[in-house]
Formats: structure tokens, C-alpha cells, sequence
């Protein structure tokens, strides 16, 4: 059964923890960490990085890093074919959805999801997985690749947005961001701060708050 | 089971979740008209009421109106034990939730709920639902103008759902007072437009898109 965990920062304290116990794994789960999202990203203050690499540590996921940028359909069957979970970083929506689309990546992880191998995403790795990129990331941020097709990995039905509620993305939100998914066409937005997150199971999906432990 | 149809607009999604209950079921429904019981009406401001009455009814229901307002905890337990679906319309979350909390009505249906009364709503009622209403304050329909002990919601579900997402006639309630007053850290939130609805079996979400359906 598909089964994902689409977080705002898997860092932010008792997230990782919380995955951990609805997962249940005893051993190390192997797990491929997709960087590409920070290729284009200024790491000068890398502590959320550090903090989401360090949760995954601490609760059981084995990981390498690894990026879809220059791969192909083939490397993904042959680097990725023995793992338990994919773990997509936060970073540029943007630039991820461009290399997925140019290394055949969507069709590899839509399969992967389906035949029931844990997918779990920060930020831009949870936007990412539902059905199409929201319109305030296409084109308006510095990095932003010329896409012309926004469809994402259509994993889920809705679309995650990410950290809401916090100081850092206020600005983001409410000085535009929200404005430009004011539309009847838009899939369904489920907002979720830092200390929240989706759990997907099957086509179901509840949401954690970790400070409540529900 | 725990089971709940939280729309944003009724009388658009009502074919679709009509399907998925059972006829006897839908035979034995009670229309809480509390949340539209708040002002006097004109005739021509209420063709969305009508609409989901209309709705309702096509779609198989067959409804008693009740209001909660003025009832004890032993009326609502005596008057709405026999009925399996509980649709609360639209209206005013904010004068609902303070006659709920006169009567004890948030406990009621919460035990209902639990003990497998299916939930169907839109707009207010569907605010209700949720773990708070204050997102959805604005000027001249607020928590503020009302008598409320807090701004909990039922608590039904454990997000807020901000219906009529995208709807040209809300775009200043939403975009000027129910976002920024929205921007904390405090609940999930769902944005919900005309045509989606959200379904609940237990603590399990799914949110259903007519036009994609």
C-alpha cells in the first residue's frame, strides 16, 4: 500500500520521531536522500539541512545521498532498485521538477510509491509530490527554470504548503504567495506549520500536529 | 465508525456523496437549521439554501428541520435520537457554536458522531466540524460578535477548513481577514473550493474533487 510522510521540516524537533513510530521499523531502512533540490540553493545557513539530515539519522534511515540531475531511467533502476524509502530534501521546487522531468525521474518514483516503498518529502520535496507546481513558484523566485509544464509527481491530490505560520515565510505568503492560488481551478491546499505533517496511506491521509502527539 | 461529508458548497458535490450512503440511512436525516437562524433573510439571499434543499432531496434524502437554539441537553437527546445523518447547513459558524455551547449540543454530537451518526455539511456546519473557527472571522460575521466561551470548533476532525476557496464573491474575506488572521502556528488548515469535499472514516481524510471524480 502507498505510503508517504509529506513534512514541512522533518527536523523541526519530535517530526522525525513521530515517523519513526508510525513506520514501526526495527532495522535501518535504506534510504536514498535526493539533494537535487539544494543544487541551486545558498547553503551559507545550512542549519535546517543539517537538522533534517540529522533526524533521519537518528530514527532509523540509512541513507546516501544521491540526485536525479544527470541520471537517466536507467541509473534510477540500477542505483535505486534495493532501497526501502526515498527522502526528497526541501530547496528549489523549481529546479527539482526540472531534472525530474529531464531524467525520466516522475514515472520512476510513481512506480516506486506504488509498489509500496516509502516516499517522505520536506517542503519543496512534499510540494512536489502533488499534482502540479502551485502558481506563485512558477517563474517568480531568482533560481526559477524556464518550465512551460508544471505537472508534478501527482502522488497525492492535494498540494502541501509548507511552513506556514512561520516568521521566515510570512512575507512569502502573505505578500503574494496566497493571492496567486486564489482560484476555483486549484487542486485542494492542505496547510501545515512545521510541527504538522501528512501521513498518506493508500488514497487516506490524516494530519500530526507532534506538539499534541496526534 | 466515525464518518463525515465536510463541503464547502452542499448542492454542488451532494450527487457524489449522495452515492455513498445507504438509502435507509439517508431516509432518517435531521437538517440543523441553526447556522441560518442568526438574521432575517430575504427571499432572493437564500437561493443557495433552496439550492441544497433541492439537493437533498434529489439525491435521496429525506429531512425533519430542527433547530437547536432554546433546546435542553434531554430535547436534543429525546428529539434527534432516531435519526442516522445530521446534515448542518450553511449559515453563521459563530452564532451556532454559541447556542451549541447554551445546550451542551458540541458533546452531543460528538458522542453521536463517535457512536456512528454520519455528519454531512457545508460552509458553517463544515467550519463547525473543525478543531476551530476563528480563521473564518470577518467583518460582520465574527467570533467577536458573538457570546462564546472559546472559538473551538466541534472538533470533529483536527483542522480548520476554510470553505468557497477561489469563489470571486469571497476573495476580499478571504484574502484580506481570513488568511492573515489564519497565518499562525496554531491548526492545519484545508482550503476548500465549490467543487471539492472532504470525507472522513474514522481519523482518515480524503479530499474528493467533483470535477475530477
Amino acid at each position: 500500500m502507498r505510503h508517504l510522510f509529506l513534512t514541512s521540516a522533518i527536523g523541526t524537533p519530535k517530526v522525525g520521531e513521530s515517523i519513526r513510530s508510525k513506520i514501526g521499523h526495527q532495522k535501518p531502512l535504506k534510504t536514498a536522500f535526493i539533494t537535487t533540490p539544494i543544487e541551486v540553493e545558498d547553503m551559507t545557513d545550512d542549519r535546517w539541512y543539517r537538522d533534517d539530515r540529522t533526524a533521519l539519522a537518528n530514527n532509523g534511515f540509512d541513507f546516501f545521498d544521491y540526485t536525479v540531475t544527470g541520471k537517466s531511467p536507467k541509473d534510477f533502476a540500477q542505483d535505486l532498485s534495493s532501497i526501502d524509502a526515498i527522502y526528497i530534501s526541501g530547496g528549489n521546487t523549481n529546479h527539482l521538477l526540472k531534472e525530474s522531468q529531464q531524467s525520466g525521474f516522475i514515472p520512476f518514483i510513481q512506480n516506486f510509491v506504488s509498489s509500496g516503498k516509502l516516499y517522505l518529502g520536506t517542503s519543496a520535496g512534499s510540494i512536489i509530490a502533488g499534482p502540479s507546481l502551485p502558481a506563485y513558484l512558477r517563474g517568480d523566485e531568482d533560481k526559477a527554470p524556464s518550465l512551460t509544464d508544471f505537472a508534478c509527481y501527482n502522488l497525492v491530490n492535494f498540494t502541501l504548503l509548507p511552513h506556514w505560520g512561520s516568521n521566515f515565510f510570512k512575507s512569502n505568503y502573505l505578500g503574494g504567495r496566497i493571492s496567486q492560488i486564489y482560484s476555483e481551478l486549484m487542486p485542494p491546499f492542505v496547510i501545515c506549520n512545521d510541527h504538522e505533517y501528512v501521513e498518506i496511506l493508500g488514497d487516506k491521509f490524516k494530519i500530526i500536529d507532534v506538539r499534541h502527539g496526534k | 465508525m466515525k464518518r463525515l461529508f465536510l463541503a464547502s458548497q452542499f448542492h454542488i458535490v451532494s450527487h457524489n456523496i449522495g452515492q455513498k450512503l445507504a438509502d435507509s440511512a439517508k431516509q432518517n436525516t435531521v437538517f440543523i437549521t441553526t447556522p441560518i437562524k442568526y438574521r432575517e433573510f430575504k427571499e432572493s439571499e437564500l437561493d443557495w439554501h433552496y439550492k441544497n434543499r433541492a439537493a437533498l432531496k434529489e439525491s435521496g434524502f429525506v429531512c425533519d428541520d430542527y433547530n437547536i437554539s432554546n433546546k435542553s441537553e434531554g430535547d436534543l437527546k429525546k428529539d434527534l435520537a432516531r435519526y442516522d445523518i445530521i446534515y448542518m447547513e450553511g449559515g453563521n459558524p459563530f452564532y451556532l457554536m454559541q447556542e451549541s455551547h447554551k445546550n451542551n449540543f458540541c458533546q452531543y454530537v460528538n458522542n453521536r458522531v463517535k457512536e456512528g451518526l454520519i455528519y454531512v455539511s457545508e460552509s458553517a456546519g463544515s467550519v463547525a466540524a473543525g478543531i476551530d473557527i476563528d480563521g473564518n472571522s470577518r467583518p460582520g460575521k465574527s467570533s467577536s460578535d458573538y457570546d462564546l466561551l472559546n472559538t473551538h470548533g466541534f472538533g470533529l476532525v483536527n483542522f480548520a477548513i476554510l470553505p468557497h476557496w477561489g469563489a470571486e464573491s469571497k476573495k476580499t474575506d478571504h484574502l484580506t481577514y481570513k488568511i492573515p488572521q489564519s497565518y499562525n502556528e496554531d491548526f492545519p488548515y484545508i482550503l476548500l473550493t465549490n467543487n471539492q469535499y472532504v470525507e472522513v472514516k474514522d481519523d482518515w481524510y480524503q479530499i474528493v474533487d467533483v470535477t475530477k471524480a
